[in-house]
């Protein structure tokens, strides 16, 4: 396939995941990933937002040498931007690979980062290729692909407080092999903010705890608990010269919600943590 | 900017009354409650509740569970100042609890000794703000600048009787640097002034050096009893006066720590340090659905994790129920809803054990629902506005790649640009997005006693009913914009053989003068029998034709009837209502305004399934919005 022709898929990306990303193992992840991926298996990561769904993905297609293919989903992805579609050129058509498809040819690990954006009939066609039979039937070419050993299906899926009419069917969820992706423990945590942001360990441990700290709130109106993304980019704010506070509030408290009485609490918290 | 409000500062007394005389800015706990709680919260990982009580103004104290703080401040020129202070006393009480000061074995009883009680309080009270300044580093500049104002409202304000001894190391410790060890110099420079005998001032204050900056809380026990002296004169005699942001040590309300009983089936190691730590919000507790066998169940891991404990007294455990469990006769089972009730002593369902009466209240006058309407007729509109937004959109998209139909318009463009010799456009179809809503929601509003109480049990404030009350008023009016099925229900009872339910909107009923008459005339009523209610929403909602099902309860307390349906056997008969309703694909939700629901909400619904609310008064408005965030497309 062309680069021109991946122009097209709008919705998703493919990289060779050349030099390797960071991640920081925090259990048994690494391996059950690699066992799924030679037992054929797909995997469901969940987990909130920003806790490094998409780095361990990364990292894991790094690992394994496959091309990664990442499709970011929302509400007006159709079947066919995943499987493919005839395009018309030259007074002819021509068929042009979906992203999924592509991956299957090619052996590819295929990323759907939430899934649950993705309307249910277009989650559907991801069946037949979770379970043994591992194929994709292509309607309109008439195709039915068999899935190489090297091609996985991944997809991430946040379980957490949000509309009831984009819940995962428990049929799509029963397809995988789930891994647990929570918030690193303290040391972790700290580790990834060093590496991520380069600032100094002291403000790291500070951000950690302030992190635990707010992530206690979650209970109280917050859209989603303070992530580790949150609190690197507020590390990153403070390592380029930005004061602490401000920081703070830039990145963790004015994102994570729009309540003002919890906005002030988690300002009295970051005042707490940080003393300018 | 700290230093310009401290040069501000006058020393005061402490009767509001005559605040206004002396220019000083009086700051109610109302007026920080929301943010302050939440504040707590935070800082104490949830372990401790924050209430304001008219005993505290002698100063702040705790119980090691509950931190209470006094109902105003009016100690400083400006209500800035009175903010920061009520955020850094409990701050201070929070670092208290949580540093083990407070621990009944830790605190001398006073009477044993005296003495060693006050001396802990100071030496603790120290060491304290230190720890403070190493954990909270945030927090360091305005302690330093407390610590000043303490030590001005102390020189004005002589302390006589039996404790005038400790005065001098009261006022020099509270001069040292926090930030650092104190060296021989500070020390020198702090007891100039006080000439006490044979340099004792000085040699204490050099002993407590290590003991400042160290990690044990024991440390200031042990030089607490070092330091006392019994000479027998302190008996009686008045306590030093408190430090202001410290507060007092109330040895009298210490309690040996609860017992806490891990959640069954808990089996995640937490001491590992290579777990992950659990979001604090995960699954519904769906992996029940798929496990038919209830017996199988308490095996399984409950998907709540972490500190999510359910904390159960010893006496819940011993149900008062044996004089009760004869099945229901006919007498009683007629005309009513026969519902089973889950048994957790004996791992059992109890068959036709709850007998649940439906009625229909009389609808009467619409006095109240009008004042509602009248009072928030903007935020009404708001609302509407808001959920004007959730309307399903139904659209033609044009000029798509695929789709189902041609789109002419766009192949006749297209054939247009070839003839003209551009390159013909690809997108030559168009397709409707059908979003339906489809959904049926069942409101179930706890009409329990309790719901009479005034919020904060100040009966200047609405009753939680009237805050119910304006909940339902804002979600019926919100929904008329939408074509979502709702009912309302009520309930309440006591005993099994009484649980009432009333149904103020059915599903088919048009929200009109009648429903707004029942609604009208709610009124708290008896027990929370929450299993047998939410069976019986959860059976008229299966029978509504739906895509999405969802079961939202409102509450303001936790399951609770008079004939042993209390602690944990009404948790688990209504986690097992709950996890039949699931079963039967219906979504449930909880709002509750309970401060202690984090004990059993987490383990009845999942986390990520409840809200608890801090601001009572809040509850009317979070109701909509939790309804529209659950349902948005």
């Amino acid at each position: 396939m062309s680069i021109e022709h991946l122009e097209q898929w709008s919705d998703a990306q493919l990289t060779e995941v050349e030099s390797e990303p960071y991640y920081l193992p925090i259990d048994d992840e690494i391996t059950i990933f690699e066992t799924a991926h030679r037992e054929q298996l797909p995997v469901m990561l969940k987990g909130p937002t920003g806790v490094g769904k998409t780095r361990f993905v990364r990292a894991m297609a790094h690992r394994l040498g496959r091309p990664l293919i990442t499709v970011a989903c929302h509400d007006d992805l159709t079947a066919s931007d995943l499987l493919g579609r005839f395009l018309i050129k030259d007074n002819e058509t021509v068929w042009m690979d979906g992203p999924l498809t592509y991956a299957v040819r090619t052996g590819a690990i295929c990323y759907l980062d939430e899934i649950v954006e993705a309307r249910k009939d277009t989650t559907v066609v991801i069946h037949p290729l979770t379970d043994d039979r591992r194929r994709l039937r292509l309607e309109k070419t008439g195709e039915v692909l068999a899935a190489p050993p090297e091609f996985q299906l991944v997809i991430s899926y946040n379980p957490g407080y949000q509309s009831l009419m984009k819940n995962l069917k428990p049929s799509t969820r029963q397809r995988f092999v789930a891994i647990d992706f929570g918030f690193p423990p303290p040391e972790e945590e700290l580790e990834i903010i060093v590496h991520e942001s380069g600032v100094d360990r002291e403000t790291a441990g500070l951000l950690v705890r302030l992190g635990d700290m707010i992530r206690n709130l979650s209970d109280s109106g917050l859209d989603e608990p303070a992530s580790t993304r949150l609190l690197v980019y507020a590390a990153t704010l403070i390592r380029s010269g930005i004061k602490p506070r401000r920081a703070c509030e830039l990145a963790i408290a004015a994102p994570i919600t729009d309540d003002s009485t919890v906005q002030e609490a988690v300002s009295d918290v970051v005042t707490t943590i940080f003393s300018e | 900017m700290v230093r310009d409000w401290f040069r501000k500062l006058t020393p005061s007394r402490k009767t509001p009354a005559q605040s206004a005389e002396t220019n000083l800015a009086l700051l109610n706990f109302t007026d920080v409650e929301s943010t302050l709680t939440l504040y707590v919260k935070a800082l104490s990982d949830d372990r401790l509740k924050l209430m304001s009580s008219t005993l505290a103004r002698q100063g702040s104290y705790s119980d090691g569970r509950t931190i209470f703080v006094p109902p105003e401040v009016d100690l400083f020129a400006d209500t800035r100042q009175a903010r920061l202070f009520y955020r850094l006393t409990s701050a201070w009480k929070v670092m208290q609890v949580r540093s083990g000061s407070l621990d009944i074995e830790r605190v001398p009883d006073p009477a044993t000794s005296r003495e060693a009680f006050v001396l802990y309080e100071i030496l603790s009270g120290e060491w304290i703000d230190r720890t403070i300044v190493s954990q909270w580093p945030g927090l360091a500049s305005n302690l330093a600048t407390l610590r000043q104002d303490a030590l001005a409202r102390r020189s004005t304000n002589g302390n006589g009787a039996g404790f005038a001894h400790l005065e001098p190391l009261i006022q020099s410790l509270l001069r040292l640097p926090i930030d650092r060890r104190p060296r021989t110099d500070d020390i020198s420079a702090v007891t100039e002034g006080f000439n006490g005998p044979n340099g004792v001032l000085r040699d204490m204050l050099l002993a407590t050096g290590d003991m400042l900056h160290g990690d044990e809380p024991e440390q200031s026990l042990r030089l607490a009893r070092e330091f006392a002296r019994e000479n027998g004169h302190t008996e009686d005699a008045a306590l030093p006066q408190a430090v202001h942001y410290r507060g007092r040590i109330r040895p009298d309300l210490l309690k040996p720590p609860q017992i806490e009983i891990e959640d069954i089936g808990e089996q995640e190691s937490r001491g590992s340090g290579h777990t992950r730590r659990r979001p604090p919000r995960s699954e519904p507790l769906q992996v029940e659905s798929n496990q038919p066998n209830p017996m199988r169940n308490r095996q399984r891991r409950s998907p709540i994790g972490g500190r999510q404990s359910m904390q159960i007294s010893l006496a819940d455990r011993e149900p008062t129920r044996t004089f009760h469990q004869v099945p229901l006769t006919e007498e009683e089972k007629k005309g009513a809803h026969l519902y089973q009730e889950w048994d957790y002593l004996r791992d059992m369902y109890l068959p036709e054990w709850c007998a649940v009466r439906t009625r229909r209240p009389k609808s009467g006058s619409t006095e109240k629902v009008e004042q509602i309407l009248r009072r928030h007729a903007a935020l009404i509109r708001h609302l509407k506005q808001q959920f004007e937004a959730l309307r399903p959109e139904r659209l033609r998209l044009n000029r798509q790649l695929d789709g189902d139909e041609i789109d002419l318009g766009a192949y006749i463009d297209s054939q247009a640009d070839q003839v003209a010799g551009f390159s013909p456009t690809e997108k030559l179809y168009s397709k409707v997005l059908e979003k339906e809503r489809n959904i049926a929601l069942a409101c179930l509003i706890d009409l329990s006693g309790s719901t009479g109480a005034w919020i904060d049990d100040d009966p200047r404030n609405d009753q939680v009913i009237e805050v119910t009350r304006r909940g339902i008023v804002f979600l019926c009016e919100a929904l008329t914009v939408l074509d979502d099925k709702h009912a309302v229900y009520g309930f309440s009872g006591s005993t099994r053989k009484q649980a009432e339910f009333s149904t103020v909107k059915e599903f088919d009923e048009p929200y009109g003068e009648t429903v707004k008459g029942r609604i009208n005339g709610l009124s708290p009523q008896a027990y929370t029998r929450m299993g047998p209610a939410i069976r019986h929403a959860a059976h008229n909602l299966s029978l509504q034709s739906a895509r999405v099902r969802i079961l939202m309860l409102l509450s303001d307390g936790r399951p609770n009837d008079f004939d042993g349906y209390g602690g944990r056997y009404g948790v688990e008969d209504t986690r097992r209502a709950l996890i039949e309703a699931r079963q039967a694909g219906i979504s449930t939700f909880a709002l509750t305004i309970d401060s202690e629901a984090r004990d059993y909400m987490p383990y009845m619904f999942g986390l990520g399934h409840y809200l608890v609310i801090e601001d009572t008064p809040a509850l009317a408005t979070k109701l909509s919005d939790v309804y529209r965030r659950l349902t948005v497309q």
